[in-house]
């Protein structure tokens, strides 16, 4: 009834009550584990997130676990929430999070870990591991941006590293263990240190040297592993993925079932952190992912299904696939959406088939504009391909084509700026050229320019970051050299991404950042009208740590980078080799053309490297 | 393609869903029901639904009504599935084809809600006075500016069904539909204007049906 009154005051109430269709609902007399799933972030962004889909149902699926969501509440809502002193709840039972076993937070953004310290807050939980004592629920956290767990060392009590689906199951064996044997919590953390995948930081000691730089990260317990392998499924079809998944009964981003093709990415295009990671590429079946896709669409009523993964055109079963779920999609009035694919005359011809009604826009990713920029990255991109395919699609009757980009990447120059533009023109021109009763009419060219931020786990995380002016002038550069009325140019502000590039390459130091900068009140800095770039400087300066030594910098490679502490299979050599290929502008082949050697093969391979 | 119409109730948490989202919540559940919806033509084909008369988000009701255009009869299975794939709070509790003669949705006049009020008291005689009143002028907000309006003719009856020191029980009667549309959270504004002692701070309403301009009720 408190709740009620609440709820009737806020914007989008629907974001807080989880009775959805396909939610779950047990009895908590059955219920041996309660585990809250934490997103750092509002509802509809939270719930069009895969891990929370998979994890949630194969949770649920063990008898004695009861897996409920929790969300950060929206603005307004916190503030009520904070005036009638009601503690963050899960969605499901209402429970307040406080009261559960194990809270696991998804660690999605580097942008959402404010929200992460805010939503413990509200919780009554204390924030800092050391605060919390023994009848405290375990925090832990996992995700991609767990490789590199140290920012949020002094919070968690673990982090899951890699892909949870088998590991979280044997943690959970490891709790019914731990509970019933009524130790301290310091034996759970024990008994699982010895599970791959997980990371107890506490269980490790960081010693610096006078310049700032690590000196030494050593384990400070027997059990504790000198580096933590990350863990990832081997077997596609064989590992576990809910036939069914929550409809929320509000629009939330994306509202359509999601059926994952494949884990990986062949490409290896040096920016990217997922390309790294990921790794080995390793594929599910067309047979699996068309079961899959006729159990969910029956079970969830979505009226669309779309294809996930890094790269789809490089799923070799492709063909087979959509020509599967076109049978079962016409038949059924469901939409198809295609994410977008490299264009030749097979993709074309496909989306002529799923798209017959609607040519609103492609879209393309060449990430740089000078050929020089994009061997440094290693985008096998070149000029022609991107020409010979907004050709193709202009004269597919396609009159919309955006283009995303990159700036202040490593080696960067004002010539390669300026392409960016000039690349721009020359895909108007494509249209100019393409004749006229191909072509429709109304062309729209969206130029997108992000600004580059380096990432752990790939070669040029030893990178110097460009700071604000830099990234700003070059954001200028661009938009100077555009003079075509068809042409629509954005960009981002820079001053999120320099703060993002903090905390990806970030150390345990930025811990007392992200508790001043809390106390301060910042929160969904990831939301633009929410960001206080000014709250942050002043938490940097109020506790005295130097957000340059994080991204001003160019590493060496003698230096200890923090997040070394985790094994992500990719190796430092391979990384570096890479970074040097990139300085000389040398390509790398995909992973099915060639081996490149990462080291994913030595960790134990399995998808492409066999 | 045969028209049914459907008397659902929405309840518990479900009085959050907002009326713009119910028309994709119920195409999902007939989809999952298997029950095969009409689409319209065009490029863009969406299932041929209406609903009857919006519901404020947090308020709860028993007799809301939507028509739908299906493919084929429907059975008493059917109408079982349909009820099994609704999400917690949405259930079915009538249902009958469209025929010639019936009712339209355009011809919702009146609807009648419950409200209860808690942490404050009335009178009989009060309500008489209020309702006695040459007008109740509060502001109303339209789509584009607030004024100030007579909601005396959009008001039927109000009537006490229950009456304690810590809250009171009505019934109201209210103009609803295309033409004019009342809230019962804009009545309790106004008694709250109006009449002496009277808070309605904390309260909970719930439609209990919707009237045609004949009073019937739609099924």
């Amino acid at each position: 009834m408190e709740l009620d009154k609440l709820l009737k005051e806020v914007q989008k109430p629907a974001r807080y009550v989880g009775a959805e269709y396909n939610s779950v609902h047990k009895d908590l007399q059955d219920v041996g584990i309660r585990f809250a799933f934490c997103f750092p972030d509002v509802y509809e962004v939270g719930m069009s997130h895969l891990g929370i889909k998979i994890l949630y149902h194969l949770l649920n699926d063990q008898k004695d676990i009861y897996c409920e969501r929790v969300f950060t509440p929206w603005i307004d809502m916190e503030e009520k929430m904070r005036q009638a002193q009601i503690p963050l709840f899960s969605l499901e039972t209402k429970t307040p999070v406080k009261e559960f076993d194990i809270v696991g937070f998804t660690l999605q953004y580097e942008m959402s870990y404010s929200n992460i310290i805010n939503m413990l807050d509200l919780s009554g939980i204390p924030a800092l591991r050391e605060e919390r004592g023994e009848n405290m629920p375990f925090v832990y956290a996992g995700g991609p941006c767990a490789y590199n767990p140290e920012p949020l060392a002094d919070f968690m009590d673990f982090f899951m590293i890699g892909e949870s689906e088998e590991q979280i199951i044997e943690v959970m064996d490891a709790y019914r263990t731990w509970k019933q044997s009524g130790k301290e919590k310091r034996a759970f953390l024990e008994a699982i240190v010895s599970i791959r995948g997980i990371y107890v930081p506490e269980f490790y000691d960081v010693n610096y040297k006078e310049d700032g730089t690590i000196l030494e990260m050593k384990p400070n317990h027997p059990k504790a592993p000198k580096r933590v392998q990350k863990q990832y499924v081997r077997d596609m079809d064989n590992v576990y993925y809910p036939e069914t998944m929550i409809v929320p009964s509000m629009e939330i981003i994306h509202d359509r079932i999601t059926l994952e093709l494949f884990r990986g990415c062949i490409r290896g295009c040096r920016f990217c952190q997922a390309g790294m990671i990921y790794r080995p590429v390793r594929e599910r079946s067309p047979k699996r992912l068309l079961g899959l896709a006729e159990k969910l669409i029956d079970s969830t009523g979505y009226e669309e299904i779309s294809m996930s993964s890094l790269s789809t055109s490089d799923y070799t079963g492709l063909e087979e696939l959509t020509e599967g779920l076109l049978d079962l999609t016409v038949e059924k009035k469901i939409n198809l959406s295609l994410p977008s694919l490299r264009i030749d005359s097979f993709s074309m011809d496909l989306m002529q088939k799923v798209q017959k009604v609607r040519k609103s826009g492609l879209t393309f990713a060449p990430e740089a504009g000078s050929q020089r920029m994009r061997d440094v990255i290693n985008k096998g991109v070149t000029e022609e391909d991107l020409m010979r395919s907004v050709s193709l699609a202009f004269a597919g009757g396609y009159s919309g084509v955006k283009l995303y980009f990159m700036i202040g990447l490593p080696t960067e120059t004002d010539e390669d700026v300026k392409a960016i533009a000039h690349l721009a023109h020359k895909v108007v021109q494509a249209y100019r050229d393409t004749p006229k009763h191909l072509r429709n009419k109304g062309l729209r060219v969206t130029v997108s320019a992000s600004s580059f931020v380096p990432k752990p786990f790939t070669p040029f995380q030893w990178a110097a970051q460009d700071d604000i002016e830099t990234l700003r002038d070059k954001q200028h550069l661009i938009k100077d050299e555009l003079h075509d009325k068809a042409i629509n140019y954005n960009w981002h502000e820079s001053t999120l991404s320099v703060l993002e590039g903090v905390f990806a390459r970030g150390d345990r130091r930025l811990g007392k950042v992200l508790l001043k900068a809390h106390e301060l009140g910042v929160r969904f800095d990831a939301w633009h009208e929410c960001f206080q770039y000014d709250l942050w400087q002043e938490a940097f300066c109020q506790t005295g740590v130097n957000p340059d030594f994080y991204n001003k910098r160019e590493r060496s490679y003698d230096e200890i980078l923090p997040w070394e502490i985790i094994d992500p299979g990719v190796s430092r050599a391979f990384l570096e080799r890479e970074n040097e290929r990139a300085k000389r502008g040398e390509l790398t082949e995909n992973c099915r053309s060639s081996c490149s050697g990462c080291g994913v093969k030595q960790m134990g391979g399995g998808g492409v490297c066999g | 393609m045969v028209k049914y119409r459907f008397c659902y109730s929405k309840f518990g948490d479900a009085k959050y869903i907002s009326h713009l989202d119910l028309i994709r919540l119920f195409s999902r559940a007939f989809k999952r029901a298997h029950i095969p919806l009409t689409y319209s033509e065009g490029f863009n084909p969406h299932p041929k639904m209406a609903i009857g008369l919006p519901l404020s988000v947090g308020i709860t009701s028993e007799g809301e009504y939507v028509d739908a255009e299906v493919d084929r009869t429907l059975s008493i299975e059917d109408f079982e599935n349909l009820n099994r794939a609704m999400p917690l709070g949405i259930c079915i509790n009538q249902a009958a084809e469209l025929v010639l003669g019936m009712q339209k949705l355009a011809d919702i006049r009146w609807a009648v809600y419950t409200v209860t009020v808690s942490g404050s008291t009335l009178s009989e005689s009060q309500v008489k006075d209020f309702l006695a009143r040459e007008s109740v002028i509060v502001e109303k907000k339209t789509k584009r500016k607030v004024e100030d309006a007579d909601i005396l003719p959009d008001i039927a009856e109000i009537a006490l069904l229950d009456a304690a020191e810590d809250g009171v029980r009505l019934s109201m009667t209210l103009s609803a539909g295309p033409a004019a549309n009342l809230k019962p959270e804009l009545v309790l504004v106004a008694m709250s204007t109006y009449i002496d002692g009277f808070r309605a701070e904390d309260f909970a309403i719930h439609r209990v049906k919707i009237l045609s301009d004949k009073g019937r009720t739609l099924l």
